[in-house]
Formats: structure tokens, C-alpha cells, sequence
């Protein structure tokens, strides 16, 4: 563990009089698996939608400590430049591209990492085939990574429910991120499906990426958490270990209601 | 003629998935281009294709960047306005457009400086037209699998997450809307030293619905799709000209028909294939 690759201070996002966000820290060190749990409605996605450009956060501030010592603040951001400084990102509800082939979904994630355009497109100098070529490659690689390779040529829509998460994870790989962001990953698997994912996100882990993972599923959860951070009503009420967070009296009574 | 017209709106609306009603605006920025220019400056066919696609092209960027936030319906209003404009401004601006008279009189291409007599100068402008047929289906098939036609097509599939996959999307659009507009621009300069007269009224509406439906027909993001659309709008209405006081009602009818049984058109698009072999790392197109 060491220092941190994001710092997120006093981030608020308010809706009119609603505060879906409200002041709320929270601070990713490279290499760690965070999770960011709590009540449905207590403002996970929307603070997810603040960090990758989609909201313009009310206030607050988001600070990327890139590789190289680089700091980038993605306030204000749009979300393909926040995507090109390291901040990758998957869906709670799946968003492929289902008309297009497993393979050319994650193509899609090379998109900001090469270069050709138009005329490159047209006339295909060496170049412009050498990189497509290294797309093609690095997205099939990626898919052996994510369990996939044997569809690369399915529609995106045809792929099952779990494995569409998967590719969703694999696209989101594809864009070379330091920090991986997913929203509720497990929702609607299997207890055989969860527990591949398991496997998937430690992996990804320990190929050097931290994540911060939205999720519901408690024992995935528990299990692959280094540290848990919880929300209920738009605020940040406790974080800590696993086992902190699970014997903190706010988050039981967060979840539970107040004991009679 | 149609079916480059076609292919071109088929970056814009089958690609890229920008509804795009005015498509015809572009194709008349072409067309009086090459007149006005030939008009007032004596300019010649080929010295004016490269700047009638270019005029296109801009017209294109400038009416993109302000509506390219719009999405589908809205975004369809507005080109449809904006193809309104062009035509009204031709029709009643005479200083500059001679207004609803047209313009006459507009040179046939030049073929490296020879006089051709009025049939082979025909059959040359036919010749011409259809080598650039080919030349947009080689450009079109290109594009469609390169990174930026991956980038269209993800565009038209799911825009948040192709912003969160670090695509720019107004410059991704504008370019589908340019490149669209482009082709247009090109066609209409054929166009008019084809016909050698144009006036507004060949660029109504009507010429945008039939270029979309065109599209729509022939199966949005297909080439060969396109290619058969376009035979079949084109073509059917003349075989048909006894019944030609019902050609729009079976237009209609056919349109609807398509859309409730075939909505991907009748030759949709194939997404390429790739093979790879079993071992690792080295995969191959």
C-alpha cells in the first residue's frame, strides 16, 4: 500500500434541494480494492457519475495522482477526457454496445488510446494497419483475460448476463486505466457467476489497478475488500476494514433501522 | 447518383445514427456552388468538386456543432429546418442565387480541354459518376472498419458509454456530419453540370426523404443495402409509371411495411469476423 492515487474531498452533488451527495471523503491508494457500499438511494451511483464526468459535482474536490506524479483535478471534466487520464468505468445497468461484436466492444476501449483518423481510415498507410493491428491483438488478449475468447465474433446482445458484465469489465480494461471503477458488478449473477468475478477483479488487482466497486453483494464484498467505504442519505457515515465497517453501530443501523 | 447520395446519408443516419432530414441542404450547397462559381468566376468542373465538397463540408461543421447535442427527434427538426433554409434562401435571395428562375447554362465537365459533342459529353458525366459510386463504396467500406467507423457505430449504440469509453463525441459526430455533408457536396456539383441548370426546386424535402428512405429500405449501415435501396427507389417508379398517380401511396405503404417486418432493411449489416488462432498473444484478422 502506498500513497494515494485518489483524493476525493467535500464532494457534494446537489439536485435542486436534493443532496444526493453531500461532503463526502474518500481516498483510493494505488494497488487496493475499495468498496462503496450502503441502502439503495444513498447516492453510490451518483457519486460514481461525479467522479467519471457525467455530473459537474456542486462542490468539492476530485484529484487524480496519476503515474509519474502527475495530478490531474477531474472536476468539470467530460467523462472521455476523465477516461483518458486512467479512470475506467462499468454500468449498473449493462451498457455495450449489443450490435456490435464482442471483440469490437473492447476495440471500442482502444479508441482513446490510438489515433487514426480519416485519412488513415481511407488509405491505410502502414502505420494505420500496424495500429489497428495492435488493437486487434491487445483486445483479444484481454478477452482471454476476462474468459471470453471463445465469442469473439458473438453479437454483444447474445452474450449471457454474466458474461456480458464481463466484457463490460474487459472494455472498460481495454482503455488502460489505473483506476477501475464498477457499479454494482455482481448484480444478477449466480453464486458460480459472483464467484468468477471474485477471481476476475483480484486478478485485475494484481495486475497494479486499484478499484472502487459499488456493490450489494455482501460476501463479495467482505471477501475481496481491502478497505469498505459506506453511504446512507448522500453522506459518508463510517469506513474502515471489513470488519470495522461490519461492527460499526451507524452502518448496522443504516441497513437495520434503529433497534427497538 | 442516388446511391451515392445514399451512402453518404448512410454515414450519417446507418453509421453514426444521427437522424438527418436535410440532408439534401448540403447536396444544394454543392450544386450552387459549381453554378455561382462558374457564373461569376468561370471557374471549371474540376477546380470546383474539390471546393463544392469542401463548402459542404463546412456547412456541414457549422450547422453540426451548435445541434449535435440534440439527439434523434430533435436533431431531425432541426436538419429539416436547416434544409428549408438553404432552399428558401436560394429561392428568394435573386442577387446572389437568381432566386426561383435558377441558373442556367452551367458547362458540362471538361475532359483535359477536348470539345465532346452533347452525347459523349452525356456518357462522360455518366462515366464520371459512376466512378465515384466506387470510389464511395471503397471509402465507405473502409471507414466502416477503421477505429473512427467503430467509433460512429458505438456512438449510435450507446453514447455514455462510449464517453466513458474516451470518445469525444461532438468531434466524433461532427465528423460523420462533415464527412456525410462532403459527399453531398460532391454529388450536387456532378449534378449540376450534369443537368447544366438548377433551381431550388430541386432540392426540397422530398429529395431528403427519398435519400432516407433510400437508407432506410435498402438496411441502415449496409452497403450492397444501399446499393439495392437505391435501385429500387429509383428504378421501381419508372417501370411503374402507369400507375404513377399512386407511386407516393405505395411509397408510404411499402415504408411502413418495412418498418413493422424488417426494420433492419432488406440486406441489414454484418458486423466483420475476426479468426484467431487457439495460442496465445498472436491473433490474426
Amino acid at each position: 500500500m502506498s500513497t494515494p492515487i485518489l483524493d476525493v474531498t467535500g464532494l457534494s452533488m446537489h439536485f435542486g434541494g436534493i443532496r444526493a451527495v453531500d461532503q463526502v471523503d474518500l481516498d483510493i491508494k494505488s494497488g487496493e480494492i475499495v468498496a462503496l457500499i450502503g441502502p439503495n438511494g444513498a447516492g453510490k451511483t451518483t457519486f460514481f457519475n461525479c467522479l467519471t464526468g457525467i455530473y459537474n459535482p456542486t462542490a468539492g474536490e476530485i484529484v487524480l495522482h496519476g503515474p509519474g506524479g502527475k495530478h490531474h483535478r477531474l472536476n468539470g471534466l467530460k467523462p472521455n477526457k476523465v477516461t483518458e487520464k486512467g479512470v475506467a468505468r462499468t454500468f449498473q445497468n449493462i451498457r455495450l454496445f449489443q450490435n456490435m461484436t464482442v471483440l469490437e466492444n473492447v476495440m471500442i476501449g482502444r479508441h482513446c488510446r490510438t489515433r487514426s483518423f480519416i485519412a488513415g481510415a481511407i488509405f491505410r498507410t502502414r502505420h494505420n494497419r500496424r495500429e489497428e493491428r495492435q488493437i486487434i491483438d491487445h483486445s483479444y488478449a484481454i478477452l482471454r483475460k476476462v474468459g471470453l475468447e471463445k465469442s469473439v465474433n458473438e453479437l454483444a446482445k447474445n452474450l449471457s448476463y454474466g458474461e456480458q458484465r464481463r466484457l463490460e469489465i474487459g472494455r472498460a480494461l481495454a482503455t488502460e486505466p489505473f483506476l477501475l471503477l464498477l457499479d454494482e458488478p455482481a448484480a444478477g449473477m449466480n453464486p458460480q457467476e459472483t464467484r468468477e468475478l471474485d477471481g476476475l477483479i483480484s486478478r485485475i488487482r494484481d495486475d497494479g489497478l486499484a478499484i472502487l466497486l459499488i456493490e450489494h453483494d455482501m460476501k463479495l464484498v467482505m471477501s475481496i475488500s481491502d478497505r469498505i467505504f459506506v453511504m446512507d442519505y448522500g453522506k459518508g457515515i463510517a469506513q474502515g476494514s471489513p470488519a470495522e465497517v461490519r461492527a460499526n453501530p451507524a452502518v448496522v443501523k443504516a441497513y437495520l433501522g434503529e433497534e427497538a | 447518383m442516388y446511391v451515392v447520395l445514399g451512402l453518404g446519408l448512410n454515414i450519417v443516419v446507418g453509421v453514426a445514427g444521427l437522424l438527418d432530414l436535410g440532408y439534401v441542404a448540403f447536396y444544394a450547397v454543392g450544386a450552387y456552388s459549381y453554378a455561382l462559381l462558374n457564373l461569376h468566376f468561370d471557374m471549371g468542373f474540376w477546380a470546383v468538386l474539390p471546393i463544392g465538397a469542401l463548402l459542404a463540408a463546412l456547412f456541414g461543421i457549422v450547422l453540426g456543432f451548435p445541434v449535435l447535442r440534440l439527439r434523434g427527434d430533435y436533431l431531425a427538426i432541426v436538419t429539416l429546418g436547416f434544409g428549408e433554409i438553404i432552399r428558401l434562401v436560394l429561392e428568394n435571395w435573386n442577387d446572389f442565387s437568381q432566386g426561383p428562375s435558377g441558373i442556367a447554362n452551367i458547362p458540362r465537365p471538361g475532359f483535359f480541354g477536348i470539345e465532346l459533342s452533347l452525347d459523349q459529353a452525356i456518357l462522360y458525366t455518366y462515366y464520371l459518376m459512376a466512378a465515384l459510386v466506387v470510389i464511395t463504396i471503397f471509402v465507405v467500406n473502409r471507414l466502416q472498419d477503421s477505429r473512427l467507423g467503430r467509433a460512429w457505430i458505438a456512438l449510435r449504440e450507446d453514447e455514455i458509454a462510449c464517453q466513458a469509453m474516451g470518445i469525444d463525441k461532438t468531434r466524433t459526430k461532427l465528423t460523420a456530419f462533415a464527412l456525410g455533408a462532403t459527399w453531398a457536396g460532391m454529388v450536387g456539383v456532378i449534378f449540376a453540370a450534369k443537368t447544366t441548370f438548377i433551381n431550388p426546386a430541386s432540392f426540397t424535402f422530398l429529395e431528403s426523404a427519398i435519400i432516407l428512405s433510400i437508407v432506410v429500405l435498402g438496411g441502415m449501415g449496409s452497403i450492397f443495402g444501399v446499393l439495392l435501396g437505391a435501385l429500387i427507389l429509383i428504378l421501381l417508379p419508372e417501370y411503374l409509371r402507369a400507375l404513377s398517380d399512386y407511386r407516393m401511396l405505395a411509397f408510404g405503404a411499402i415504408l411502413v411495411t418495412m418498418m413493422v417486418f424488417r426494420p433492419q432493411g432488406l440486406i441489414a449489416n454484418v458486423r466483420r469476423s475476426y479468426r484467431f488462432r487457439k495460442n496465445p498473444g498472436s491473433g490474426t484478422p
